[in-house]
């Protein structure tokens, strides 16, 4: 087992003061902070950080930590508790804790939950909010927050996909057990960038007969060759001819549900954006589809081409740099 | 240890979802009274004028839970929740905008 130097982690010496060690979790946990952070490894870093504060502001877990870690120090890295070692903090068998222990490291139980049922735990919200009495106690499990990878394909048509999850049960004893849980999951459409969705019961385990959590999905989709997505409304640039937006045309576009007619007005320019209803992903309302014309100049290569061209130069008196100036 | 589930269907965490007062201090593991007092700082939108009537979306019900994890983990009070989470949204929006923008000129410019 490693083992964790909880100074280091908190980035303070060893004889801190309390309102150091404190102010050094606050500093740390806005910077950690899941919900304030979208790197992916906040969330192990907030846990670290989490253990290493729930014991370092508890003068009787600090001093117990403190000869441990004199002896761990000495076993090179690899930590084994000493024989006989057990807790004398009121931590093991059911005091509160603020933060979720559950999650904590295997270093963490090795030393304060040696040997006793576990019945510290905690929600998001009142600690005592869900106590039913006496010492019974019913917690609404933690919810999971995971991110899904998703094509704009499988936005727009829906599609059911297997998701393996990390995750804990508690078994009679009240011990977390690390489980590893597959889901297949179906992906409803019209999801898009940074929605969530979510599977009701999936996320941690609840305690005392309490509701599991709930499983979130924060929904992040690939980029796509052709479309760019904005809410649920998807964007093409498209190409087309000088004349096909001198004269106005009908063209053919396509869409995420197959290809359309889109009518060019004359004298279109470049940029202009036109509506397709209802073509974008699927909702109530549905998303649009937006396009925008990109006048695209064929190549001059021949003296044909060539002499089309000077006759425009000639012909047509144009100059689209008056607004400039010069 | 590995166990198989059966295929689940996900749902769109939207507006459409409504819940009760009653639900979302399930959902939460809080007493009414912090529920009434995100409302009143505005963390949280209800519909309906009164708490008995209240209505809370899917949007509301995971802002909720998320405010609470902040208030425990930072210690942030209610008017600060406010801020903090509105200031969270604006990010949230100002990203996805310019990652949507960034895409569209790149395509732009092939």
């Amino acid at each position: 087992m490693q083992f964790k130097d909880y100074y280091e982690i908190m980035g303070v010496p060893e004889d801190a003061a309390p309102d150091d060690i404190k102010k050094a979790y606050r500093t740390l946990a806005r910077k950690h902070h899941p919900d304030l952070n979208k790197d992916k490894d906040t969330g192990e870093k907030f846990k670290e950080l989490g253990e290493a504060y729930e014991v370092l502001k508890d003068p009787a877990k600090r001093e117990e930590y403190d000869q441990l870690r004199k002896y761990g120090a000495s076993a090179g890295g690899e930590f084994k508790p000493p024989p006989g070692w057990q807790s004398g903090a009121d931590f093991s068998d059911g005091g509160y804790t603020t933060a979720d222990t559950a999650d904590f490291s295997d270093f963490f139980d090795s030393i304060f939950r040696h040997g006793t049922a576990r019945k510290s735990y905690s929600t998001g919200g009142d600690r005592t909010g869900a106590r039913s009495g006496g010492s019974t106690f019913a917690v609404r499990g933690e919810d999971a927050h995971y991110r899904i990878s998703v094509t704009l394909a499988e936005a727009y048509e829906g599609s059911t996909r297997a998701i393996s999850l990390q995750t804990h049960r508690y078994d009679g004893e009240g011990h977390p057990v690390p489980e590893t849980k597959t889901l297949n999951v179906k992906i409803p459409k019209g999801v898009t960038q940074g929605q969530n969705i979510r599977l009701r019961g999936q996320g941690g385990a609840g305690f005392g007969g309490a509701p599991n959590g709930d499983l979130y999905m924060e929904v992040d989709l690939q980029p796509h060759a052709l479309y760019t997505v904005e809410g649920r409304d998807v964007i093409l640039v498209l190409p087309v001819t000088p004349w096909e937006a001198a004269l106005g045309s009908s063209v053919k576009v396509p869409t995420l549900g197959g290809a359309v007619n889109l009518t060019i007005p004359p004298n279109a320019q470049s940029g202009r954006k036109m509506r397709l209803k209802g073509r974008g992903l699927p909702g109530t309302p549905p998303g649009d589809q937006y396009v925008v014309l990109q006048i695209t100049l064929p190549p001059v290569d021949s003296a044909e081409d060539r002499a089309l061209m000077e006759t425009m130069a000639k012909q047509m008196a144009f100059n689209p740099r008056t607004t400039l100036g010069v | 240890m590995t166990k198989e589930i059966e295929a689940f269907t996900a749902e769109i965490v939207d507006e459409a979802t409504q819940y009760g007062l009653k639900d979302i201090c399930e959902v939460c593991g809080v007493h009414a009274e912090r529920v009434v007092e995100m409302v009143e700082a505005g963390i949280i939108q209800a519909r309906g004028d009164k708490p008995t009537s209240w209505r809370f979306s899917a949007v509301s019900v995971m802002r909720s839970r998320r405010a609470l994890r902040l208030q425990r983990d930072l210690e942030i009070n209610a008017p600060g929740l406010a801020v903090t989470l509105e200031l969270l949204d604006e990010v949230e929006s100002l990203r996805a905008q310019v990652h949507s923008l960034t895409q569209q000129l790149e395509k732009l410019q092939r």
